[in-house]
């Protein structure tokens, strides 16, 4: 069988942590009251927490598993996860990270049974583009584009697009980002969810992204 | 050939290219840079304007990312959990 659980393998950086992270939403603070309503069978709590979480754990469950159908079964065993285990909840971790947990371990043990075909090839997109010369400056400098997906940020074609481009990720790259950039975790809980070190998490958002940026860019400038 | 940009001979110069620059704007974006570097990277985007538009351009990708999908629940996903949650709670208090 293949080890599909253990495949976070990309090379490790530094661990420096701190500083700004401008691009993540804040993790809830108002959990642990979500909790304890919970534990003292709260129906409200529960629908709260669907409502909340529940997209973007069928996404999560989307990036190991194939057929929509089977992530929604997938989000749903989660949540019978967090029904029978609430109790034993410690908190140690955010109740977010804790369940997103559980969808990941899930979604890969069904994925394992349910994929057949072979992952794609991580090849690394900027040291094959040829964007740079040996020296390490720009062969042929990005056209200006930014402002232009800014002003059209809502436009169907680059949802689409960009959608499209996740889907067709190698899976590490494709749960990482979806986490990170799609449902805007933090990369320490990002780390928490798949237990892989800041280093690797970044190594595989950054491959990610740079996919996903050259995708915009043959969209807005074919 | 080699090529060169005109403002990597400016007084000062880089002393980071841009493959590098490149490759560091996602610890950069989580504040995970070191202070030497973070430095150095800063300096090569004030003086380098392709890499300050691959930049915006990864906040632009990053911007967009978190706009493909609507969060919205479907109402009938919404009541197969809350039916769940019934059962679950009636098979718990049934013993």
């Amino acid at each position: 069988m293949t080890r599909r659980s253990t495949a976070f393998d990309a090379e490790s950086g530094g661990d420096a942590q701190d500083g700004e992270a401008a691009y993540t939403r804040p993790v809830p603070a108002d959990e642990s009251e979500l909790v304890a309503r919970l534990r003292a069978g709260d129906e409200p709590a529960f629908a709260e927490l669907v409502e909340r979480y529940h997209p973007a754990m069928v996404r999560l469950a989307l990036t190991r598993v194939r057929s929509p159908a089977v992530a929604e079964e997938v989000a749903q065993d989660a949540w019978v996860g967090l029904l029978r285990g609430i109790d034993r909840f410690e908190g140690r971790s955010s109740l977010r990270s804790w369940l997103f947990r559980i969808v990941i371990n899930r979604a890969i043990s069904t994925g394992v049974h349910e994929r057949t075909h072979l992952p794609v090839r991580d090849d690394e997109l900027e040291h094959r583009d040829g964007r740079f010369s040996q020296d390490g400056w720009w062969v042929t400098p990005p056209v200006h584009w930014a402002d232009e997906v800014l002003d059209r940020m809502t436009a169907p074609a680059l949802a689409a697009r960009v959608r499209q481009v996740i889907g067709e990720l190698p899976d590490n790259q494709q749960t990482v980002v979806t986490l990170r950039d799609v449902d805007g975790l933090t990369s320490a809980e990002v780390c928490e969810i798949l237990g892989i070190t800041e280093g690797n998490q970044r190594v595989l958002l950054h491959r990610a992204r740079t996919r996903i940026r050259a995708a915009l860019e043959q969209e807005v400038r074919p | 050939m080699k090529l060169r940009w005109p403002w990597t001979s400016r007084a000062g110069g880089h002393d980071m290219t841009c493959r590098e620059a490149v490759a560091l704007v996602t610890a950069y974006l989580d504040g995970a840079l070191g202070s030497s570097d973070l430095e150095r990277f800063e300096r090569h985007l004030e003086e380098c304007p392709h890499c300050h538009e691959h930049l915006k351009q990864v906040r632009a990708t990053i911007l967009v990312a978190g706009r493909v999908h609507p969060d919205d629940l479907e109402p009938s996903v919404r009541e197969g959990l809350m039916d769940l949650y019934r059962r679950w709670h009636g098979d718990d208090e049934s013993g």
